[in-house]
This record gives structure tokens, C-alpha cells and sequence, in this order.
């Protein structure tokens, strides 16, 4: 009975972020972007995570395995925490691939150490969900009756700065792009940063 | 030959290169970087080289961070830290990996505690290098992750006074760490360095150690404290009649769910085991993601912000809660009910959030 009612109730939330995961709309919702990642990344990978949408949509619709390893900024959720996460496990774990997945807010306030990820020849693999805002900040404005107001950030294709100093640099804009450009970027022996044109609303 | 060294700018007047001597050049000659007069050259007296051949405070300590297995120091190279970096240089043992902000260096070391359980450490100059490093050792702090923080510090005659790039850097650390002492004399710097390591890996947090900048350089040589009989077992159990205890409670129930903490990681076969003995689902906190394969069919998916309807759903209607490593935050959202606590961290157990607590 209850072992039915687990099963159940396990099969209605699979199916649910399975519906989520729309692949046809623009800009390219988090639910398809958090399904392709968790269909390449590898078995054994190593995953740093910054705070923030990217951060949520993370924890709910991404189903790690036991063979990986995830490391995040948990009591202090402090912005900023993906790279450097991600650059540790990469000394860490030479073997293993490693990830980073960010928002354009958090990776901003640490991009400088990308360089430190090219001078060591540490190949992080930095996943930007590019939704040109503090997205999070942003729907607890709209959930508290408060405007949108300077939670809209400036927009800059992080691609094109990892091309310029040095690194592999890859832009997505159409979600039928996504995957190609995830097999990409994990097989780059270079560090590399995809800017994936995100979509900020948390539910439609 | 001598040389000579510009007071303003630290050009450096070789006369080996130069083939005039310092005495020799007209009155009027300035400095060709800075433009200084001749007069606040000083005569270099090769002391400097001397001194780089002899083993320092600055050796001794990365050589007793390196027997407590520390491979990496994170940070930015700046005045105050010149002795110790280096000494990392020198080190056979110690990495130095340089970065473009302190922050950085402190979250990469936070993360590396985090993943690894092993402490590496962060490295920045006295006043603004370690303020920067303040929101990654919150971090390590916040998550107990054992990380060693080193920065520099004035020069001791300094401290108090004041001077440029000087701080309350004690005061500032104090509530960031687990352990905190400013090496103040040349014969602390094994035991303050054990201590700091000790603390670091038991107390599970941040050990600072500030040392000024006079201090890195001492002429310094004794032997390394062993890292071999200075760890403890950690390895505990409980009476049996509490394990007995808790074991009616979950066979009485008949609705439990097993809730994971980042604590319960690495026991994913364990939890497994008894998920299946007791036919129990498994629910993680955030941090506890991937402590078994989220396909498994008895996990039900994480709780809190992150939850799915499934695992909400069946810690809504359960009647007994396991928490297995895991901490009661407003975002993991435990409910109050009737629970079984296992926890390595005695102070973890029990602490008010809970009521019919059965905890070991």
C-alpha cells in the first residue's frame, strides 16, 4: 500500500518536469535547459553551483547521481560560490569533469578568477543561465506586490569575454542549439563558458 | 660593485651593469624611474640575499601545514605576505595557485573542504586582502568546512599604532573562526600551526592565523610537530538500549520517511538498506542531492524550496520522521512531528526544533 503510494506519487513528479521541459519556446525555458544537462553530463562529474534561479531550478528538476559530486554555498547562499567551486574540484578531481552552472548575476561578481581557470589550464566547464536579471529578487518582487525594479541586469554574452581572453566561448539563443553546444562544451579541452539566453519567468 | 636601492620607487642602481660607480654619478642624477634625488638611495648591503638562504618562520610553518597534508594555499601576493609566499614557493609539498581576488581564494578553499573533507588554504596581504576573504570564510563557516585562513599583518611595532593597510584583524576574524591567533614570536609557529589544523578538521571551521610581516621573515629552524598521534578516533557509538529504543519507534510506524542531510553523504548503501527494511522513502535536503540515485524508486525527491509534490506530500502525511546528518533550516522545512535523529554532531541532536525527539 504504501510502497504503491511512493511509486505513485514518484511517477507524478517525474512526469511532471517531464511536461515541464518544453523545448519549443524562447528564451529557452529552465526546465529544457536543467533536462538536457542532466541527460550529458557525465556519470561521475563534479558540479558547482552558484545561488539564485539557476540555483533552484537546479535542486528541483536536476537528478544527480550517486557517482557525482555536487558542492554549493548552503547556509551562507552567498552569490559568487559557483566558479571558485568549480575551480577547487578541478584541483580536486583532475580526472573528472567538472561544471558550474550560474546565473549572469553570480558569475559576474567572480568572472575575473576565469582567468585563473586559463592559467592553470583548469577546463571548468561554466554553464551561465543568462536571464538578464537577479531572476530569484525578481519573483519575490512580483510574489510581494512589489515593482520590477533594478532587478534587470545589463546585458553581456559571457561567451564572447571567454573567447577574448583565451578560453572556448559558446552563445545559445535557440533551444534546438542547446545540446550540440552541451556536447560542445564538455568535450572542450580549453575552459569554456556557454551563455544560454535564459528564460527569467519562474512559471508560466 | 655594489648596488643601490631607491627609497621611493625600489629601482635598483647596479654598478656591476651600469659601469659607474654610485659615488661617481653627478650630484644632480635622478632616479630614471621616479625621478628621485641621488640622496635617498641607500647602499643595498646584499643582507637581502643573505637572508633568502636560511631557513625562516615562514618555512618552518608551510613545512607543518604540509605534515598535516595541506597541498594548496589560494591568494593574492602582496606586501605583507611576501615571506610566505616565498616559502610556498621554496615548498616541495605546497601548491600555490594565484588568483585575481581574495574572495576567490576563499570560496575555492571553503569548496574544497566541502568536497574533499581535507583543508586547503587561503592566503591574503593584512587589511583589504583579508577583508576579502570574509564572504568565502562565512561560507566555509556557515557550511563547516575546515579551511585554513593565513594572512599577513604589519609589522608588529606597527600594530596598534597604525599604519597603511593596518586593521583590528584579530577582532575582525573573531567571529568568522573556529581558531584565531596572530604569531606573535618565532617559537610559536609549530604549535600555533597544529593547533590551527586541529581545530580546522575537529571543530569543523575556520582557523586564522595572521602573521605580521616581520614576523614571516625571522631566521627560524626547529623540528615539525608529527601529525601521528595528534588526531583523535572520532569513531563513537550508542548504548544499545536507545538503538533498541529507536527501533520500536520505527517499527510502531507506519508511515515514515527517511529525510537526508549533506551529513548522511557518502552512506547512501546504509540508508538504502534500512529504506528497504523498513519500507521507507527517501527524502534529501538540498545539500543531501545525490546521496543515492534520484531514479532509485524509494526517492521521493528533495524537501523545502526545492520540494517535489512527492516528497512534500509524504512528509505531510508521515508518522515518524528519520533525520539522518541533516540540520533543521527554514529552507529544508522539516516539520515538527514525531522523529528518529542520527547525527554525528552531538549538538545537532535534539536542539528545540523537535519534539518526541529519540536521538543518538
Amino acid at each position: 500500500m504504501y510502497l504503491a503510494e511512493i511509486s505513485r506519487l514518484k511517477q507524478e513528479w517525474v512526469e511532471q518536469l517531464r511536461r515541464e521541459a518544453d523545448s519549443s519556446l524562447k528564451p529557452i525555458r529552465p526546465q529544457y535547459i536543467m533536462k538536457v544537462l542532466n541527460e550529458k553530463i557525465a556519470a561521475d562529474a563534479v558540479i558547482s553551483l552558484d545561488v539564485g534561479e539557476n540555483c533552484w531550478w537546479f535542486g528541483r528538476n536536476f537528478a544527480m547521481k550517486k557517482s557525482q559530486k555536487m558542492v554549493m554555498s548552503g547556509y551562507l547562499a552567498s552569490m559568487g560560490f559557483g566558479l571558485p567551486g568549480a575551480l577547487a574540484a578541478a584541483l580536486a578531481y583532475p580526472d573528472r569533469q567538472v561544471v558550474c552552472i550560474a546565473g549572469d548575476g553570480g558569475f559576474s561578481m567572480v568572472m575575473e578568477d576565469f582567468l585563473t581557470a586559463l592559467k592553470y589550464q583548469l577546463p571548468v566547464k561554466v554553464f551561465v543561465l543568462n536571464n538578464q536579471s537577479l531572476g530569484m529578487i525578481q519573483q519575490e518582487q512580483k510574489v510581494e506586490g512589489y515593482e520590477t525594479w533594478q532587478t534587470e541586469l545589463y546585458n553581456y554574452n559571457f561567451a564572447d569575454f571567454a573567447e577574448h581572453s583565451g578560453g572556448t566561448g559558446i552563445k545559445v539563443t535557440e533551444p534546438s542549439e542547446l545540446a550540440a553546444a552541451v556536447d560542445k562544451a564538455l568535450s572542450a579541452k580549453k575552459p569554456v563558458i556557454v551563455d544560454i539566453d535564459t528564460d527569467p519567468r519562474r512559471f508560466l | 660593485m655594489a648596488k643601490f636601492r631607491c627609497t621611493v620607487c625600489n629601482y635598483v642602481y647596479d654598478e656591476a651593469k651600469e659601469k659607474v660607480k654610485f659615488r661617481d654619478l653627478p650630484e644632480e642624477w635622478v632616479c630614471p624611474v621616479c625621478g628621485a634625488p641621488k640622496s635617498v638611495f641607500v647602499l643595498l648591503t646584499g643582507k637581502a640575499e643573505e637572508k633568502k638562504t636560511g631557513r625562516t618562520v615562514s618555512d618552518v610553518l608551510v613545512e607543518q601545514i604540509a605534515e598535516w597534508g595541506v597541498q594548496y594555499v589560494f591568494g593574492v601576493p602582496g606586501t605583507s605576505t611576501l615571506g610566505v609566499v616565498d616559502a610556498i614557493r621554496k615548498s616541495s609539498k605546497v601548491k600555490y595557485l594565484q588568483v585575481r581576488h581574495e574572495q576567490t581564494a576563499a570560496f575555492m578553499a571553503s569548496a574544497y573542504g566541502k568536497l574533499t573533507g581535507h583543508v586547503a588554504a587561503c592566503l591574503g596581504v593584512s587589511g583589504p586582502g583579508a577583508t576579502n576573504l570574509a564572504t568565502g570564510l562565512y561560507d566555509a563557516s556557515l557550511d563547516h568546512s575546515p579551511v585554513l585562513a593565513l594572512t599577513g599583518l604589519v609589522a608588529r611595532q606597527l600594530i596598534g599604532p597604525g599604519s597603511v593597510q593596518e586593521i583590528d584583524q584579530y577582532s575582525f576574524f573573531e567571529p568568522i573562526c573556529v581558531f584565531n591567533k596572530i604569531l606573535m614570536s618565532e617559537k610559536q609557529t609549530t604549535t600555533l600551526a597544529t593547533l590551527a589544523m586541529r581545530h580546522a578538521l575537529l571543530d569543523r571551521g575556520v582557523a586564522h592565523i595572521g602573521i605580521p610581516n616581520d614576523v614571516q621573515k625571522l631566521p627560524y629552524e626547529t623540528q615539525i610537530l608529527p601529525l601521528e598521534g595528534r588526531m583523535p578516533n572520532l569513531a563513537f557509538g550508542q548504548e544499545d538500549a536507545l538503538i533498541e529504543k529507536a527501533a520500536r519507534v520505527i517499527d510502531q510506524a507506519e508511515r515514515p520517511v527517511i529525510i537526508s542531510g549533506f551529513g548522511a553523504m557518502g552512506q547512501g548503501t546504509k540508508l538504502l538498506k534500512l529504506a528497504t527494511k523498513i519500507s521507507a522513502p527517501i527524502v534529501t535536503t538540498f545539500r543531501a542531492k545525490g546521496v543515492i540515485d534520484e531514479d532509485h524508486e524509494l526517492y521521493a525527491g528533495s524537501h523545502g524550496s526545492i520540494a517535489s509534490t512527492a516528497a512534500a506530500s509524504l512528509v505531510r502525511k508521515s508518522d515518524l520522521l528519520i533525520v539522518v546528518g541533516s540540520s533543521f533550516s527554514e529552507l529544508t522545512r522539516i516539520p515538527e512531528k514525531k522523529t528518529v535523529q542520527i547525527d554525528i554532531n552531538m549538538k545537532m541532536i535534539a536542539d528545540g526544533k523537535q519534539e518526541n525527539c529519540v536521538s543518538g
